[in-house]
């Protein structure tokens, strides 16, 4: 379960961007040893609400105003799932 | 022949000194203040091999200057990067004048070198001279000889502007007569010293003409069973014949068109380690000696405003042939102060 108050940053290493090009094209990329992830909309919309400023709450109400249309606990669930890889994978980090 | 596409480009100007003044010259400055020495080469050099294989690339590396034969630095550099798996080939393009037989010597030992080649701006003395200065016409064929009597091949470089444009039918029969394996007409962009001769530039009709010219005789000379190469996989080629490309695995020799390499699988980094996108359009991106080069690949605004086709101006933005075309990026910021304006030579 999500601790609903941290914060959480992208390590400085990690940029993330967006070509907008039909649907749209969105990647994570590591500027230091050059790893890059593809990614879909919705896993870069929550990696760009990971920003240091905003705590795992205000993330959920963030998402929930975008996905109005989609399932509350589903966009938890992927949110969790998300937050749980990134972190084993030293992506993230807590806002120091 | 097929095109790989697990290729990446890099053309690495290790000296701005040059023993040539070609009006036409992207250049500006012809001095040795912005060389690195040969530790900083090499950390360069590791920042390339590093990308190339985190990218599963095979790397190209051009080495060039100014004039490369004028620094010493060119053999180690070059026998450093032989030896790193990711390095494929190496080329070296010069203006071919100090080639000699000490020079050749040297070269033959690399493994991985797999081309020299030669400028030439015209197929006769009178011209190419005019262009490159008195001599360089017959000291640049001498080496072209030298480099075939030892058995390394050899490339001719051709910058084609309205100088020099009535040659190229000579300069085919030159290139088929001399051996030399691959030819590539170039545009002139006017930049650098080049920036004071707009006047040179080939207007739409005389590049169409010349393209045509040019590919029928590719076309000819392929059916002949002649060894000549003519590079044509660049842009606006793809008009000539814009069916073309349904060929399927069509030979690189009669092949036509080619997209701009700006941000897709080429880079271009100065003698001081500044990187461009492309040596021709001359907005720095990044430094090496100070930046990795996949911080300049990823952030580069420059480079993802390029990448995005939807970008493009004027005829550029949504023209059919974008997949073997999207017009040269840097004859578009030199005519019009603009990277992103379609192709001034654009015919279509």
């Amino acid at each position: 379960m999500l601790e609903v108050d941290k914060i959480l940053q992208l390590k400085e290493e990690y940029i993330l961007y967006k070509l907008d090009v039909g649907d749209g094209k969105f990647w994570l990329f590591n500027i230091e040893n050059g790893d890059s992830f593809k990614l879909n909309r919705t896993s870069y919309d929550m990696l760009s609400l990971i920003d240091g400023k905003r705590n795992i709450e205000e993330i959920n109400r963030c998402l929930f105003d975008k996905y109005s249309d989609k399932n509350k606990d589903l966009i938890l669930n992927d949110l969790e799932e998300l937050i749980e890889r990134m972190r084993k994978e030293k992506i993230i980090e807590e806002r120091r | 022949m097929i095109k790989s596409i697990d290729e990446f480009y890099i053309q690495w100007h290790i000296t701005d000194r040059c023993n040539l003044r070609c009006p036409h010259c992207y250049q500006t400055e012809y001095n040795s203040k912005s060389e690195l020495s040969l530790s900083d080469l090499r950390k360069i050099a590791d920042q390339i091999t590093n990308a190339l294989k985190k990218w599963k690339k095979k790397g190209r590396i051009a080495l060039t200057g100014g004039e490369p034969f004028l620094t010493s630095g060119i053999f180690p550099l070059i026998e450093y990067l032989e030896q790193d798996e990711s390095v494929w080939r190496i080329g070296v393009l010069t203006n071919g004048i100090l080639i000699d037989d000490d020079i050749v010597n040297r070269l033959k030992k690399f493994i991985k070198l797999y081309y020299i080649q030669i400028s030439l701006d015209g197929a006769t003395q009178e011209t190419n001279d005019f262009i490159r200065g008195k001599g360089s016409f017959k000291k640049a064929i001498n080496s072209f000889r030298l480099l075939h009597d030892n058995e390394i091949n050899t490339r001719l470089m051709y910058t084609v502007h309205k100088k020099n444009f009535h040659d190229v039918p000579s300069l085919i029969d030159l290139a088929i007569s001399e051996n030399i394996k691959t030819l590539t007409i170039e545009r002139f962009v006017p930049e650098g010293k080049g920036a004071e001769f707009k006047d040179w530039f080939l207007s739409k009709d005389e590049i169409h003409n010349l393209f045509l010219e040019i590919s029928q005789r590719s076309e000819l000379e392929y059916q002949k069973g002649a060894t000549l190469k003519i590079i044509k996989y660049r842009t606006l080629w793809a008009m000539i014949d814009p069916d073309r490309a349904k060929i399927p695995d069509v030979p690189l020799e009669i092949d036509l068109g080619g997209m701009c390499s700006i941000g897709i699988d080429s880079l271009t980094i100065l003698p001081d380690g500044t990187v461009l996108p492309c040596r021709r359009l001359p907005i720095p991106i990044g430094n090496l000696t100070n930046d990795s080069i996949f911080k300049i690949w990823y952030t580069s605004d420059l480079l993802w405003e390029i990448r995005n086709k939807n970008n493009l101006k004027g005829k550029c933005n949504k023209c059919k042939l974008i997949p073997r075309c999207s017009g040269c990026r840097a004859i578009a910021y030199a005519m019009t102060g603009d990277y992103l304006s379609e192709d001034p030579q654009c015919w279509k």
